[in-house]
């Protein structure tokens, strides 16, 4: 779950750092300083806060052990099932014309140090691109890239497909964890079947499915496969009677992440949590849970009026 | 007001029937839908995983929603399915089903048939889309590699027009060349013109050298990439270029009236000036 929520917090913090400075036209290298800056901060803050967990890690490890032996050899085949997928990953390239768009992006604002200014076929000056700033994925691969010193295109397609396909089964682990709460020797089943499933879901250019294998560094792929489930992972934990604190923060990242992916979320986040809340709060039969659980999706609805004011 | 709503159902049913693509997820998720509703008896799995979940496709369905979400945008409305958690449900009604047994063989067939009925129903993503073995880490041809690299200039960023086919891939490796149009000029539906385009790719078969050069220069392009692939019909040498380099197939010709200017201003490169002459 840390690792899953890592994920969340970073994209959170990189869509509130990145769309201001992009709508102001600063410099790409301001950003990298300025968010570089946040997450040391955070995850030097959260090293020293979450220092106990290194002992429940080793806990949890320890616990393998304790597993019977079709349990682990369940989750043998399930990893390298996965595995297999993000080694097709790195060494297979799929075509999509959109890489054209969004990695050309990436170049560009590593190139000329501005961002949504170029045009990004021919590389010549452009007004500001607003209707693509407020999803900032690219922008968020040449950090990385600036970061790293790898090529935009390498970390897309060698780095972060392996990576966050790795990142959707944690996702996939964590609503197997809740889904199967007291039925924990079947997980390894139902990441087995989960990973078939992705694997052979590929029956039209449309699917999740699809967009998740094929396209997983896209802002797209990320939404289709991890932002999605992250949200009804949220929910699931929200539906409970006793929610943490920590999973009401992750509902508020996970819903701005899906805007830093791709702005379908501007109309699909607000009406699942409009219909999660109301759905919720009945249940629950509280107002106050239902007002809570759609006051999440408030970052959300701003952009999207920002959104429409610039489009 | 009214044709516009049922136009946007027919719409939403036409996204649907896309994505499912004669396929069995659809049925599939209803299946598992159904087997969920009747079976688990978990309240608050029932709110996430049955009534949001079915709640969320009505909205999605709904021709209003459907209008609305298509003035936004209606090429990617089928997007909204991706909300309908296809493989949570299947997968968990799979497990839900196994667990039911109490027999291990029976929870083995149980799971083996499942693991089947997906593969044979579902198609493998990677023999059914268009992977290819990898040659670099960018994930692009080498070829693309080698041309742009040829081109690049340590002191400045020319304008090269480049063959249709390195054009999606160009842009993904270097900014340091400009291009007269890109990716977008291959796209009809995006509807963008360009004369050189026109005299670079109208022809698959030859080149009209003299078109192509008096084309990049309305351009200002002092690189112009040809594939050896095609015809040549004319010398560009004719037209006051000259060949900077053969790389992977492309002969990469620049123009002479910007080598001189470039050169006096030490703009060029060594290998570009040796080449010139």
């Amino acid at each position: 779950m840390t690792y899953v929520c890592g994920w969340f917090v970073s994209f959170f913090l990189f869509e509130l750092a990145a769309v201001p400075l992009i709508l102001l036209e600063q410099r790409f290298t301001m950003l990298v300083v300025v968010y570089t800056g946040i997450v040391i901060a955070v995850l030097s803050l959260s090293l020293w806060q979450g220092r106990s967990l290194w002992k429940c890690y080793y806990g949890e490890l320890c616990a393998l052990r304790e597993m019977p032996g079709l349990v682990k050899l369940g989750w043998v085949v399930f990893f390298l099932l996965v595995l297999f997928q993000m080694a097709y990953a790195v060494l297979y390239e799929y075509y999509d014309g959109d890489d054209a768009y969004y990695i050309a992006v990436s170049v560009l604002t590593e190139e000329f140090d501005t961002m949504y200014m170029r045009d990004t076929y021919t590389g010549y000056i452009y007004p500001l691109d607003a209707r693509h700033a407020f999803s900032p994925t690219p922008v968020y691969q040449a950090w990385l890239s600036r970061l790293s010193g790898i090529a935009p295109a390498a970390v897309a397609h060698s780095v972060l497909a392996p990576v966050w396909l790795m990142f959707m089964y944690c996702i996939y682990g964590q609503i197997g964890n809740r889904l199967l709460w007291n039925r924990k020797n079947y997980k390894p089943l139902f990441m087995i079947l989960v990973a078939i499933w992705f694997m052979y879901g590929n029956i039209s250019l449309y699917t999740a499915e699809t967009f998740a294998m094929t396209r997983t560094w896209q802002g797209k792929g990320l939404m289709a496969g991890m932002v999605i489930p992250g949200m009804f992972l949220c929910l699931l934990y929200l539906a409970q009677e006793r929610v943490s604190q920590g999973m009401w923060m992750l509902f508020i990242c996970v819903c701005l992440s899906a805007v830093f992916a791709t702005s379908i979320a501007f109309m699909l986040i607000p009406t699942i949590t409009g219909i999660a809340s109301v759905l919720i709060g009945s249940c629950k039969k509280s107002m106050r849970s239902a007002l809570e659980i759609f006051l999440c999706c408030t970052p959300c609805l701003l952009l999207a009026v920002c959104y429409l004011v610039m489009r | 007001m009214w044709d516009e709503l049922v136009l946007a159902a027919r719409a939403v049913l036409e996204d649907v029937w896309l994505y499912n693509n004669n396929s069995f997820l659809i049925p599939l998720f209803l299946t598992a839908l159904l087997f969920l509703w009747v079976t688990e008896t978990d309240r608050r799995l029932r709110v996430v995983l049955l009534y949001l979940v079915v709640a969320a496709g009505v909205v999605f369905l709904c021709p209003v929603y459907a209008w609305i979400g298509m003035r936004i945008d209606a090429d990617i409305y089928y997007r909204v399915l991706w909300s309908m958690p296809a493989g949570i449900l299947v997968c968990y009604s799979v497990v839900r089903l196994i667990a039911h047994f109490k027999r291990r063989m029976s929870r083995a067939l149980v799971f083996v048939m499942a693991v089947l009925l997906i593969m044979m129903n579902g198609e493998l993503v990677y023999t059914h889309s268009l992977h290819i073995r990898s040659v670099n880490a960018y994930h692009i041809p080498q070829s693309v590699i080698d041309v742009a690299d040829a081109l690049k200039l340590d002191n400045y960023k020319p304008i090269a027009v480049l063959p249709a086919e390195l054009l999606p891939f160009f842009r993904q490796y270097t900014a340091d060349v400009f291009t007269p149009y890109g990716r977008n000029i291959l796209e009809p539906s995006w509807t963008f013109h360009n004369e050189l385009y026109d005299a670079m790719e109208g022809d698959r078969t030859a080149y009209d050298v003299a078109e192509v050069a008096r084309c990049a220069r309305n351009n200002h392009c002092a690189f112009v990439v040809l594939s050896c692939a095609k015809q040549m019909n004319g010398s560009m040498e004719e037209q006051g270029y000259f060949l900077f380099r053969f790389v992977q197939g492309y002969f990469i010709y620049m123009d002479y009236s910007y080598y001189w200017v470039w050169k006096e201003q030490g703009l060029l490169d060594a290998d570009v000036i040796e080449a010139g002459g």
